[in-house]
C-alpha cells in the first residue's frame, strides 16, 4: 500500500498513450488509456435496454403499452426519444407519446409513419420488443427491469478498436 | 526503469472485458472489475437527459412554417457556438405532425438556410422566411442544449 500511496507523481488524468495494468482471469494483460477510456465511456453512456419484468420481452401490442407507460409514469413524463429492442438489432431513434383516453394508448412514431399500442390489446407483436433509452437510464427509472446494452450477451461495446 | 520495461512486457489487449480488474488504493488496496465498476455507474452516472422541444428562441411549443423550423435551428446553433457555420452543429429530430413521422439528423446553418443530414443519410433544407406550412415539433433528444438554459417555455 504504502509503495502506491508513497509514488511522487499522481494523475487525474487518464492520457491516451498511458499503460494501464489489469488481472484478466489472472493474467496481467496492459491495456492503453485510450482503450481503458473507450470501454469506460462505453459503459457510462451505453443504451439502457427495459424489460417487463426480468428479462421478459413484450410480446403482445397491449404489454409494449404497459413497459413504455411504466417509464413515462416514472420519468414524469408524457414523450420521450426511444428506440425498440429485438434482442439483436435496435430500431432508428423513435419518438413515443402516451394519449389518455379510452382507451390510454402510446403513439410511436419512425421515418416512416406511427403505430399505436392500446392497453389491454392482446395483439401479438411481429417480433417481441423491449424499449431502449438513447444513453443511461431516464431519471427515476432504476426501479423497472433494465439491463446496461453493452454488457448484454452477445452485444459488445467494449472493443477498444 | 524496471517497473516501466515490467510493465511494457506485459500482453496487451485492445478491448476492455468485463472480468478485467485494477488494482486501486485509497487507504487501503481496492480492487474493483468492470462489473463493480459498472454498478456504481449505474447508480451514480450516467442518466439520461430527458428531450427537450424548442420553437423559435423558446422551449416547448411547435413550428407552423418551414422558415420557422430554419429560425428555431439558427437559434439554437447560435445559442449553443455563438454563430452559425458548417462546422457548428447539433444533433435534432422533427417530428412532422401532419405527416405523423419523426426523423434525427445532424444540422447545421448558415444565414440564409439550415441543412439537416439525416440518420438515413438523406438532406433537407429549410430555408430563411419560407412560409410554407409544416407543423413539427424541434426535438433535442439529449435534453437541454448548451447555451439555452435562459430560454423560456412557451
Amino acid at each position: 500500500m504504502s509503495r502506491i500511496r508513497n509514488l511522487p507523481i499522481q494523475t487525474n488524468r487518464i492520457k491516451d498513450n498511458d499503460f494501464i495494468v489489469v488481472d484478466r482471469n489472472t493474467t496481467p494483460i496492459r491495456l492503453s488509456g485510450a482503450v481503458y477510456k473507450i470501454g469506460v465511456n462505453n459503459i457510462i453512456y451505453s443504451p439502457i435496454i427495459y424489460f417487463l419484468a426480468g428479462n421478459v420481452y413484450a410480446t403482445t401490442r397491449g404489454e409494449l403499452y404497459i413497459l413504455s407507460d411504466q417509464i413515462f409514469t416514472a420519468s414524469g413524463v408524457t414523450s420521450l426519444s426511444i428506440k425498440t429492442f429485438d434482442g439483436t438489432d435496435s430500431s432508428e431513434l423513435l419518438w413515443m407519446e402516451k394519449v389518455t383516453g379510452t382507451p390510454n394508448k402510446i403513439v410511436i412514431y419512425s421515418s416512416l409513419g406511427f403505430e399505436e399500442y392500446e392497453e389491454g390489446d392482446v395483439t401479438p407483436l411481429a417480433v417481441s420488443l423491449v424499449l431502449e433509452s438513447p444513453f443511461g437510464l431516464f431519471p427515476n427509472t432504476s426501479t423497472i427491469s433494465h439491463q446496461n446494452k453493452s454488457l448484454m450477451s452477445g452485444i459488445s461495446l467494449l472493443s477498444g478498436e | 526503469m524496471a517497473d516501466t520495461r515490467n510493465i511494457m512486457m506485459t500482453p496487451q489487449s485492445d478491448n476492455l472485458n468485463m472480468v478485467d480488474c485494477v488494482l486501486m488504493e485509497n487507504g487501503n488496496f481496492l480492487v474493483g472489475s468492470l462489473e463493480v465498476l459498472e454498478a456504481y455507474f449505474s447508480e451514480y452516472a450516467g442518466t439520461s437527459s430527458l428531450p427537450q422541444i424548442y420553437s423559435l428562441d423558446k422551449k416547448g411549443g411547435s413550428v407552423t412554417t418551414r422558415g420557422q423550423v430554419y429560425t428555431t435551428i439558427f437559434n439554437l446553433i447560435t445559442a449553443s457556438y455563438g454563430g452559425v457555420g458548417e462546422g457548428k452543429t447539433l444533433y435534432i429530430g422533427i417530428l412532422d405532425t401532419t405527416l405523423k413521422v419523426v426523423k434525427y439528423g445532424i444540422v447545421y446553418a448558415t444565414e440564409l438556410k439550415a441543412v439537416i443530414v439525416y440518420d438515413d443519410e438523406s438532406t433537407e433544407d429549410f430555408n430563411k422566411d419560407d412560409v410554407t406550412a409544416l407543423t413539427a415539433l424541434i426535438i433535442s433528444p439529449y435534453g437541454e442544449i448548451l447555451g439555452t438554459e435562459d430560454w423560456v417555455e412557451v
